[in-house]
């Protein structure tokens, strides 16, 4: 593998420190099946948690450096106009090297029910 | 230094290896949370073929260690020098120790079995009533 060291970028007319593009890349991402019974694809992710309908967790191979960093999450329609899909971050579960999350639906005359459905997650922030 | 970051050899494998789909899962429950359902561990594929390739992933006791570091402090794993190539077997071993937690594969002493590998034929694909699961004794 060759290896390119440069501190900085430059377009032409701005100078960005490398740091800038690596900082901001996603450290991680996981495309897990609807079930959780696979994963699709993934970056630095080294395994999937299925622990129940729509209730999972990612655990991540290189920790992120704290648990203060960001988790984007989002999940499939299914196609209906009567209620929506939400994927969120299960509370207290952020740390370091590890985040659970549901997938739910929900209408004006459900409450808020877990549902296997496809979710799309990814981490932002620092690593360890 | 010249093994790097391990976030450095992920990306590095993420273009050269394909992945692998582990045959085995894990099914476990959690001893302080009665209540809940078995949980199935589902290895990374990308993971399991680091793991396979060698050279890439840290040793395991660098996660344990980690594990007592108080969050945003440094960290050992990424920096360390990786392990040798695992078989599949081994690499299951070192996923239970790093992402399950100590209170499941170490510290129970209860008489249920809490915990399984299990060829990934055996996990149920009817999921009719997968908050229900258990793991049979």
């Amino acid at each position: 593998m060759s290896t390119l060291e440069v501190s900085n970028l430059n377009d032409g007319t701005t100078t960005v420190a490398t740091t800038f593009v690596t900082n901001g890349s996603l450290k991680s991402w996981i495309k897990p099946a609807a079930d959780l019974s696979s994963i699709s694809d993934s970056f630095n992710v080294s395994s999937l948690d299925d622990d129940g309908t729509g209730d999972g967790g990612v655990h991540i191979t290189n920790d992120m450096s704290s648990a203060n960093y960001v988790i984007l999450g989002l999940t499939q329609d299914g196609g209906t106009t009567t209620f929506t899909r939400q994927c969120d971050i299960t509370d207290g579960t952020q740390a370091a090297g590890t985040y659970d999350f549901e997938v739910y639906g929900l209408s004006s005359s459900q409450n808020r029910t877990n549902s296997d459905s496809q979710a799309f997650l990814a981490t932002v922030g620092d690593l360890a | 230094m010249t093994h790097g970051h391990l976030w450095d050899r992920l990306s590095e494998a993420k273009t050269r290896l394909d992945p692998v789909q582990s045959k085995y899962r894990v099914l476990f429950e959690v001893p302080n949370e009665p209540d809940e359902p078995a949980r199935v561990l589902c290895p990374d594929p990308n993971w399991m073929a680091c793991a396979l390739e060698g050279g890439i992933l840290p040793p395991i006791e660098t996660y344990q260690r980690d594990r007592l570091v108080p969050d945003g402090e440094p960290k050992e794993h990424p920096y360390a020098k990786p392990v040798g190539a695992m078989t599949e077997e081994e690499a299951i071993e070192y996923l239970i120790q790093k992402d399950i937690d100590p209170s499941v594969w170490r510290d129970y002493k209860g008489n249920r079995t809490i915990m399984k590998i299990v060829p990934v034929e055996l996990i149920p694909s009817d999921r009719s009533f997968r908050n229900a699961w258990r793991i049979a004794q």
